[in-house]
């Protein structure tokens, strides 16, 4: 992949004054302008995936073309359309992102020495086949109409500014907007560059420096630090997946913005969340609405159980069996048939006691949700049970939390016990997703190890309860004095009050675009300064 | 209100062009980057100037410090780094039989005539190992060689070949975690070193060999257990060697294992500046020891895990010493601690820790003095032992979102290289092995990464390849030295 066109790089201003030249002279005619942004944004995907832009060509004329079809069906034949749109989208995903850990699981399993060697992983390729996944869905519900504009479409599926991390956008909500003239207020464009700065200092100033500092070297040698260290380490992670992956959704949108395009907030401010379903609501905005609305709901949601829970449900026995298995045995069968019995016992419960059987068929269709949303990250048993982690997490508050008498409190301790506690939760289950996850897109895909990753989420665990205090803690904090001062600085700016930084949002817009643009001098020009010598990928990238 | 007025594109594209021409004129922003990696003009300077000095009358094995060029130095990393610097497989014929003839220059030893003579008579005795003999290799450095790194892979190999098993040395509270061994510790223990922060409470300064000891108070105990993903070799121990120092009023240590059987001994009274050691034998098993320590007060400067013969090798980590610690030891207890057994060959890979810090060629020359001091007072310790020095690694720095070579890290590896041949020990100089300036920040962005993203220290996998280049470097000298008493 090339890194020129990278948000943070130079070079990817250039080619959107280029895309703006060519708005300016276009801005009226919406066809040809959609067109011409389809084809800038082809270009923006060759330049950073190169050939993988056929796949991307290939997966938007197949959606279009389906869907098309899809309209004009009914009945089965409209079900076998979707079927096949599904099966494509899901197979592309599969065949690049999964086919590693099927490999690599079943040889661990089953001891085979079966393995796939060298897929390169298409950057994006998770974000739009779930964009083109939802707009076939869609169709099929009758929600939105099939697109006419082939080029209309092509530019919703490869919208550059989101194409390659998001947020994931809807037909309906995009659309719409490509039919319609463009049309910028002052304050719109001020607010775009109000997001743009702001996403670059998340990037640059915050996520690369304290990857740089202190978070990459922990986590890629966690025995050489601390028990301390390695928890200022996950600490310091928890604020740099926020600044790097909220960083790139505010430049995707503030560049949007300013070409006329209004996309939704990924992120509220997830770190002030009470509880870990609230958390989700403000995290990564368009992936859980995505799996709320495309999985959860379908799955039975919190109405009932379908073929899938069940599915889920066997599936989980089965693993169980698999991996609780001793010797030569295929399966362990006392885990399979105590598990199969309970299933049993639980399905049945839940049919004679109606309401019992709703909860239960909400608990699993939550836990299949989050595995599998953990599963969308990347092919590996840490971000299987990351998922899963979280799962349990919103279980827990579901199943006791929220009936604790502080819950609901407005009283400002109990929001901050629910803060604090909800943050520690978090940051705690990213001892898996960060082991699991390898930075870069260039080693995303091939070479994982799922050994290694385990090791790394063992070895931060080991380092945390048997070597906590090795380093005491004035040593500590000199030692890493402007790295827990970015940090502190990082959250206090996360959770100040929404009213307070409305007040800053609104005083910057109303700006005139002189002052903007010194602003914008100021800060580009200190960004460059402090930015790191090799173009740092954002994280997201590799999902 | 102005701001609701409409805003148009070409009004964005006119807020770009004007934002990106003055950003140009301003920064020098590269638009388009080729690469970024550079090398600072003062280090290709210091580099000849070093080139210049090197003392006339000292015939070396190898003394070549190759002219640098910024670009070549760039091309050559880049190209290096392009496909594994060792492709060859340790037990492919290919490197087994490696000759210093046919090494590369920038891999190779260099050294003194007496050097290389002294570098023989480590073979000789490497030789003569049979199964009642044993040999030590002691790995002194800086935190590139934390967590056993870079030893743990030359120990590997070389028991291997010679004979011998386990971690050697292990103090008993271990901070850094190695990969040869897990530690835990419970009750009254305290670590004191001599290197990093010293803890001025401790009234003597007899930390003996590793420049570190624990001392416990009532009783305390210290559980090891072989590191799951180390190396084969470092799991088997035969014997545990318990090293003492000062114990006012004696004590007991009970020493079990899953199969070893419980040991009970007596710990004599001692004053400080005792070294005392005790040996116990284990079942040669792979597995958990536990150290159990009571008495009043009892100084433990390290455990020795390892086997009754062959090669024990061991890596002596000092976080942010920069080598000149030796001669603030106790000299005594220090010449006890290393004569107490027989030191065939003695590594000592410092320098990175001062590379910072020196601005200049004067600062560098002192830098050299202090270091040759040490050299020279540890080789009156050991007089029979062979001396390695390796300087410091290519390490970066970042300016103006450049990646750049430390500037004067030319002028250091000059003067520890001059100090070492005068001194009469060898020099390897792993920063022209690794692949000289830049390599260092080609390698924090190869996949894998071979080093960090600090652009000093390496990845366990980039420290994994340098042990393999020493491994490489030594197996040719011991080839060549084969050839040459064969041809006599």
């Amino acid at each position: 992949m090339s890194t020129d066109l990278l948000f943070t790089r130079p070079a990817f201003y250039i080619f959107l004054l280029t895309v703006m030249v060519g708005l300016s002279m276009l801005k009226n005619k919406a066809a040809m302008r959609n067109a011409f942004l389809f084809a800038a944004s082809l270009f923006f995907y060759w330049k950073t995936s190169a050939a993988f832009v056929f796949l991307l060509l290939f997966s938007t004329v197949a959606d279009w073309g389906i869907a098309a079809v899809m309209d004009r069906s009914e009945n089965l034949q409209r079900k076998l359309w979707l079927t096949l749109s599904v099966l494509i989208n899901l197979g592309l995903l599969g065949f690049f992102k999964y086919a590693y850990f099927f490999a690599d699981s079943s040889a661990m399993l089953f001891d085979s020495s079966f393995r796939v060697e060298s897929i390169l992983l298409p950057v994006g390729i998770s974000f739009y086949t779930f964009q083109t996944l939802s707009y076939s869905i869609d169709v099929y519900r009758r929600k939105v109409a099939p697109v006419k504009s082939f080029f209309d479409f092509g530019c919703y599926v490869t919208f550059f500014p989101q194409l390659v991390a998001g947020p994931i956008v809807r037909a309906k909500d995009f659309i719409p907007q490509l039919q319609s003239k463009y049309d910028l207020s002052r304050k719109e464009f001020n607010l775009g560059v109000w997001w743009i700065l702001t996403g670059l200092i998340k990037k640059i100033v915050i996520a690369d420096y304290l990857a740089m500092n202190l978070v990459d070297r922990v986590f890629a040698n966690p025995l050489s630090y601390s028990g301390m260290e390695v928890l200022l380490g996950l600490y310091g992670y928890s604020l740099q997946v926020y600044a790097d992956f909220s960083g790139y959704s505010d430049i995707a949108i503030g560049v949007a913005l300013i070409m006329g395009f209004r996309l939704a907030e990924n992120f509220r401010s997830p770190y002030k969340a009470r509880n870990v379903g609230e958390f989700w609501g403000r995290w990564h905005i368009s992936l859980s609405t995505w799996l709320r609305d495309y999985l959860y709901i379908p799955m039975g949601g919190s109405r009932s159980s379908s073929i899938f829970s069940v599915i889920f449900s066997i599936g989980m026995v089965l693993f169980a069996g698999l991996m609780f298995r001793e010797g030569e045995e295929v399966m362990n069968l006392g885990v399979l048939f105590l598990g199969g019995g309970a299933l049993m016992m639980m399905y049945a419960s839940g049919v004679m006691y109606t309401k019992w059987g709703v909860k239960l068929a909400t608990y699993i269709n939550i836990l299949a949700t989050m595995i599998i949303g953990g599963l969308w990250h990347g092919a590996s048993w840490n971000f299987l049970l990351w998922g899963a982690l979280n799962g349990m997490g919103l279980l827990v508050y579901k199943i006791i939390g929220r009936h604790l008498p502080w819950a609901k409190s407005e009283n400002f301790l109990a929001k901050a016990w629910g803060v604090i506690l909800t943050f520690n939760f978090i940051t705690f289950t990213r001892i898996w997703f960060r082991s699991g996850s390898s930075i870069g897109w260039d080693t995303a895909a091939g070479d994982h190890n799922i050994l290694t990753e385990w090791f790394t989420a063992n070895d931060l665990l080991y380092q945390i309860t048997n070597h906590l205090y090795d380093i005491p803690p004035l040593d500590l904090l000199q030692g890493h004095l402007m790295v827990i001062s970015l940090m502190t600085v990082g959250y206090i700016l996360h959770l100040m009050p929404t009213k307070i930084t409305s007040k800053v949002i609104n005083g910057f817009t109303s700006l005139h675009i002189t002052v903007v643009f010194c602003i914008t001098i100021i800060v580009t020009t200190v960004l460059w300064k402090v930015g790191a010598a090799a173009p740092a990928p954002f994280i997201y990238f590799q999902f | 209100m102005t701001n609701n007025k409409s805003h148009e594109p070409s009004h964005t594209a006119l807020f770009l062009i004007l934002l990106i021409g003055i950003l140009y004129h301003t920064t020098l922003i590269k638009f388009f980057e080729v690469e970024e990696i550079q090398e600072s003009k003062e280090m290709v300077y210091e580099a000849e100037i070093v080139n210049q000095e090197i003392v006339p009358e000292i015939e070396p094995i190898v003394f070549s410090l190759p002219e640098v060029d910024i670009e070549i130095a760039i091309e050559t990393a880049l190209e290096r780094n392009k496909t594994p610097i060792l492709k060859t497989n340790l037990w492919r014929p290919d490197y087994d039989t490696c000759v210093v003839a046919n090494l590369a220059n920038e891999k190779k030893f260099s050294g003194s005539n007496g050097a290389k003579q002294n570098l023989w008579r480590f073979f000789e005795k490497l030789n003569g190992l049979n199964s009642d003999s044993k040999l030590h290799v002691f790995h002194f450095g800086d935190s590139q060689i934390e967590g056993d790194r870079i030893t743990g892979r030359i120990r590997s190999s070389w028991q291997k070949t010679w004979g011998g098993s386990g971690p050697g040395l292990i103090p008993a509270i271990q901070p850094v975690p190695a990969l040869a061994v897990r530690q835990q510790h419970e009750g009254d223990i305290k670590r004191f070193t001599k290197f990093g922060k010293i803890d001025t409470t401790l009234e003597h300064t007899c930390y003996g060999g590793m420049a570190t000891l624990s001392r416990i108070r009532n009783n305390g105990k210290i559980t090891v257990n072989p590191h799951p993903m180390g190396f084969r070799k470092n799991q088997v121990w035969h014997q545990a060697e318990v090293l003492i120092g000062a114990a006012p009023l004696g004590g007991s240590l009970t020493v079990s294992g899953e199969f070893t059987d419980s040991i009970a001994i007596d710990i004599a009274p001692s004053s400080k500046g005792n070294h005392s050691s005790i040996l116990v034998e284990l079942a040669g098993k792979k597995e958990e020891l536990i150290f159990s320590f009571e008495g009043h007060e009892i100084e433990i400067t390290g455990i020795r895990l390892g086997s009754e013969n062959g090669l024990a090798i061991h890596n002596i980590p000092m976080r942010s010493s920069s080598g000149t610690v030796f001669k603030s030891l106790n000299k005594e207890h220090f010449k006890k601690y290393l004569q107490n057994w027989d030191v065939g060959l003695v590594i000592l890979q410092f320098g990175g820790n001062t590379v910072p810090y020196v601005n200049d060629e004067a600062a560098a020359k002192s830098y050299g003095k202090r270091f040759r001091t040490q050299l020279k007072y540890l080789k009156t310790i050991l007089p029979e032992s062979t001396f390695l020095v390796i300087g410091p690694s290519d390490m970066g720095i970042t300016s103006d979102s450049t990646a750049l070579t430390y500037p004067m890290l030319g002028a250091i590896r000059a003067e520890m290289k001059k100090v070492t041949i005068l001194e009469e020990a060898l020099y390897w100089d792993v920063f022209e092995a690794m692949g000289g300036a830049g390599t260092m920040a080609v390698w924090a962005k190869s996949t894998p990464k071979l080093a960090s993203s600090d652009l000093v220290h390496f990845t366990p996998k980039g420290a994994k390849m340098i042990g393999e280049l020493l491994d490489q470097s030594l197996r040719a000298e011991y080839r060549s030295w084969e050839q040459a008493i064969a041809g006599e």
